[in-house]
């Protein structure tokens, strides 16, 4: 039986995309039947950039493979390295690197939930997130010396130690932030029309979440229990020892992912608390080698807001040799993918807000990655041969 | 005689008439906007004008220089010609308002003629998405339809309470009547309270604002009926919406609140009066718009047909009870 | 129903939150990466600065007066990063909190920051070096 299905495209040009990517809905009427996504439009090369760059200078080049993650990036490239090299930062570095990692993610979280508003038609709560994200930008800028690109990590270390008045500072402005993100919690888990916009749509249960490789709060919300930051022991950053709840939910769908990530904000702020009130005494950095030796290889696993992050290196004495990217967006793709189907038009830039696309993050030169990822596609015979098509060009 | 011609032309082209209301849609356009952006804690239009007051304008005059793109398979005639016709039926209907204390043109019957060519600029809106071949224009197209559709019902039940209330089919002679047949007859506070709220939702539905903004849903459908309007077309459509909103704030002030009918022998004070309970009713208008996210076309659609649609019809026929039939 | 709509009427009594950029200046926190400053007193001429920038936006320069090296930051390509800042072993370069103002023209003679007061070098500076890290553990 053969159905009349419309192409729906969301081109790399479309108010609801924040980067470009394109989107192939086939729609019979107003339900989704299949979607195809075109990813790379905003391939930069990275990976290359970084062979031809030392270490040092690599920390930079890693750190704009995204805007709004950057920490992340940083952080993983830095932990890929010191584990390359052998060395460990101090204690103080590590408490240091937990505080700029979790306030990145409240900054990161929020600009979700005000997209999400905004994708809602609720133009009055995204501009409201966005004022109060203000406070978190300065907060950002005094401990690490700007707002959007952090630069904070360095190899060994961090850059700049933070003081009691600033420790201070931070403590009272996040109180402050606490209420506002619970008055948020409020709208978004008691307001009908939020309600009936994000309950039950874009459903995709444990199994199938699990099946297609779900990570982060998208993967949480489905009642996945794994969270890198607990489940990863490393000793380049201190999540061993300050206590935190891994949010997860049961309803599986994109009011879940909303609140899951609310949560996860106000659990932030209380990891800062405690991390500066917590803080070891000491050194910040220690001098690290320029190289690290010929073949020696690192891995670095990092909770970035949206998911798992891994940046794997191998050094060929000087500079990398190699260095791979995974990150959480790009294994997002294909649950989100399947997440659509079944539902209508109307739902969605819904779904695809909620499982927070970050492009900038996905676009990378894979080859042996997407072999192993198209096995798992269940998007039929044409998004493997599409992606192949795409990746082989 | 020659006198009275006179006059009757310049109120017909410059007070109440096309410039009062061209200035008044702006400036409306202004005030939306600026209480808009106020109640976000924004700033809203600042530098043109005093507290950007011009800016509406210097918006219109902008899209005027702009070039028109055209599409090739869409019907440019039609679209043209029922944005003329959206904006101009828009400015005639308020030719029925108070504004001035007494409209322009009023007749026995003229409610049912307001009714019906506001009803028929809605359609025009719908046929400038419809004669866009894009797909969003289309699909923008048809929300609107449905949501017009749905919402005229109990938009026309509404406006006949205090029709009935007064007892009478013109806007003036309502709002005249009005206070002083509440006054009277107490009793008819209940249809004419319990419909005030109901009134204000099916405004907001034709106005498609939120939570109802769902032609212009901007993020799945670019910008659903108006998406390749540019240039002139895209400021004869901002005229038009502008115009709406006056004209309906100013319709729900005239036939629930009187709006300046009591002054019918002073202009001044009659304007005065009228441009107050606009702006009040605006500002509900915007409010919500403030406050609410948007309903999928499935919400509003239940929402139309098993709650408005009911309700209006009883509390008529409350009314008519009350009355006596 | 509309649980916003308290708040909403609310923020009509308050200031708004926007920052009238241009006519009001914002101030920028303390330890806030502006343009570069170069400590004549404290710099070698070693070149480490220029070796470290990620994005080659260091140039060494010879200078006659002071009979040595000294770095030009081409602020066109500056990343402000604060690298030079770090790698420097006598710390003779800091960020200040100088904000850099838009260029209108891409040639990069302009961007660029030279040292202005030109002094030989009195005494060699002493370089701080970073504790070394401590012996892995297995």
């Amino acid at each position: 039986m053969s159905t009349f299905t419309m192409l729906l495209p969301f081109g790399p040009q479309h108010p609801m995309l924040h980067e470009p990517a394109h989107f192939r809905f086939e729609v019979d009427g107003e339900t989704v039947v299949n979607v195809t996504p075109y990813l790379n439009y905003v391939h930069r090369g990275i990976e290359k950039l970084l062979e031809n760059r030392t270490y040092v200078q690599g920390l930079y080049v890693a750190a704009r493979v995204c805007g709004i993650c950057n920490p992340s990036h940083t952080n993983a490239f830095v932990a890929a390295v010191e584990e390359a090299m052998g060395i460990e930062p101090p204690p103080r570095a590590k408490y240091l690197r937990v505080v700029t990692q979790e306030i990145h993610r409240i900054q990161s979280h929020l600009i979700l939930l005000a997209v999400a508003a905004e994708e809602m038609g609720f133009n009055s709560l995204f501009m409201l997130i966005w004022r109060d994200r203000e406070r978190i930008l300065r907060l950002i800028e005094a401990i690490t010396g700007g707002r959007v690109m952090q630069s904070y990590d360095r190899i060994g270390g961090v850059y700049r130690d933070i003081n009691d008045i600033l420790a201070e500072r931070v403590i009272k402005e996040l109180s402050e932030m606490r209420n506002r993100v619970i008055q948020y919690r409020k709208v978004f888990s008691e307001d009908p029309i939020v309600r009936r916009r994000t309950v039950d749509v874009g459903v995709l249960k444990t199994a199938e979440m699990v099946r297609l490789g779900g990570v982060g709060p998208f993967a949480r919300a489905s009642a996945v229990d794994y969270d890198v930051r607990r489940d990863h022991r490393s000793n380049h950053v201190a999540y061993d020892e300050v206590p935190f709840n891994v949010i997860t939910r049961e309803e599986c769908d994109v009011w879940a992912r909303l609140i899951a990530r609310v949560d996860e904000t106000l659990e932030c702020i209380n990891m800062i608390e405690y991390a500066l009130k917590h803080m070891p005494s000491g050194a910040i950095r220690y001098r690290a080698p320029r190289a690290a030796p010929k073949g020696a290889e690192g891995i670095g696993r990092v909770e970035a807001p949206r998911g798992e992050l891994v940046h794997h290196t191998i050094s060929d004495g000087q500079r990398p040799y190699r260095h791979r990217i995974r990150t959480p967006s790009f294994a997002n793709v294909f649950p989100a993918a399947k997440a659509h189907i079944g539902y209508s038009i109307a739902d969605i830039p819904m779904i695809y807000v909620s499982w927070d696309p970050c492009f900038s993050c996905l676009a990378r030169v894979t080859l042996v990655d997407i072999r192993s990822g198209t096995a798992k596609v269940i998007s039929g015979e044409e998004l493997r041969r599409e992606a192949r098509r795409r990746w082989e060009k | 005689m020659i006198l009275e011609a006179i006059v009757l032309i310049l109120q017909i082209f410059i007070f109440p008439g096309f410039l009062f209301l061209l200035l008044m849609s702006f400036f409306i356009e202004w005030y939306k906007r600026k209480l808009f952006a106020r109640m976000q804690n924004r700033v809203g239009p600042k530098y043109i004008g005093y507290k950007g007051i011009l800016q509406p304008i210097a918006d219109f005059f902008k899209l005027l220089s702009k070039e028109v793109i055209e599409l090739e398979r869409a019907d440019n005639h039609l679209i043209d010609l029922s944005l003329l016709m959206a904006s101009s039926i828009f400015i005639y209907v308020c030719f029925f308002l108070p504004f001035a204390g007494r409209p322009l043109i009023s007749f026995e019957g003229d409610l049912i003629a307001v009714l019906l060519l506001t009803s028929a600029a809605s359609f025009m809106l719908f046929a400038i998405g419809w004669s866009m071949s894009s797909p969003y224009g289309m699909i923008g197209g048809m929300r609107l339809l449905a949501q017009v559709i749905g919402f005229e019902i109990p938009y026309f039940i509404l406006a006949l309470v205090p029709a009935y209330i007064t007892k009478s089919l013109s806007i003036f002679e309502i709002g005249r009547r009005m206070s002083s047949v509440l006054l009277s007859n107490p009793a008819y506070l209940i249809p004419w309270s319990i419909s005030i709220p109901l009134f204000l939702v099916a405004t907001q539905i034709e106005l498609e604002e939120a939570p109802f903004h769902i032609p212009d849903a901007e993020q799945e459908l670019v910008a659903g009926y108006f998406t390749e309007l540019s240039g002139r077309r895209l400021a004869l459509l901002d005229l038009a919406k502008d115009t709406q909103l006056l004209f309906c704030s100013a319709f729900m002030a005239s036939i629930f609140f009187g709006a300046g009918s009591p002054f019918y022998q002073n202009p001044l004070l009659g304007f005065i009066m009228t441009m107050v309970e606009i702006l009040i009713i605006a500002f509900f208008i915007v409010a919500i718009k403030a406050s609410a996210a948007r309903l999928a076309i499935s919400n509003v659609l239940d929402m139309m047909w098993k709650y408005l649609v009911p309700s209006s019809a009883l509390i008529l026929a409350i009314s008519l009870l009350l009355g006596g039939v | 129903m509309l649980k916003l709509f308290g708040e909403i009427l609310g923020n009509l009594k308050r200031r708004p939150a926007t920052i009238d950029v241009p006519f009001e200046k914002i101030e920028v926190e303390e330890i806030y990466r502006g343009l570069e400053f170069l400590d004549i007193d404290k710099c070698i001429g070693c070149g480490a600065c220029a070796l470290d920038c990620p994005a080659a936006a260091i140039e060494m320069v010879e200078f006659k007066e002071v009979n040595r090296k000294l770095p030009i930051f081409i602020i066109g390509r500056c990343v402000f990063c604060a690298q030079c800042e770090d790698t420097c072993p006598y710390e003779a370069i800091k960020m200040t909190r100088e904000v850099p103002k838009p260029f209108f023209s891409f040639e990069e003679d302009k961007m660029k920051i030279v040292p202005k007061e030109l002094r030989p070098l009195e005494k060699r500076p002493q370089p701080k070096p970073l504790p070394p890290p401590p012996p892995a553990k297995g």
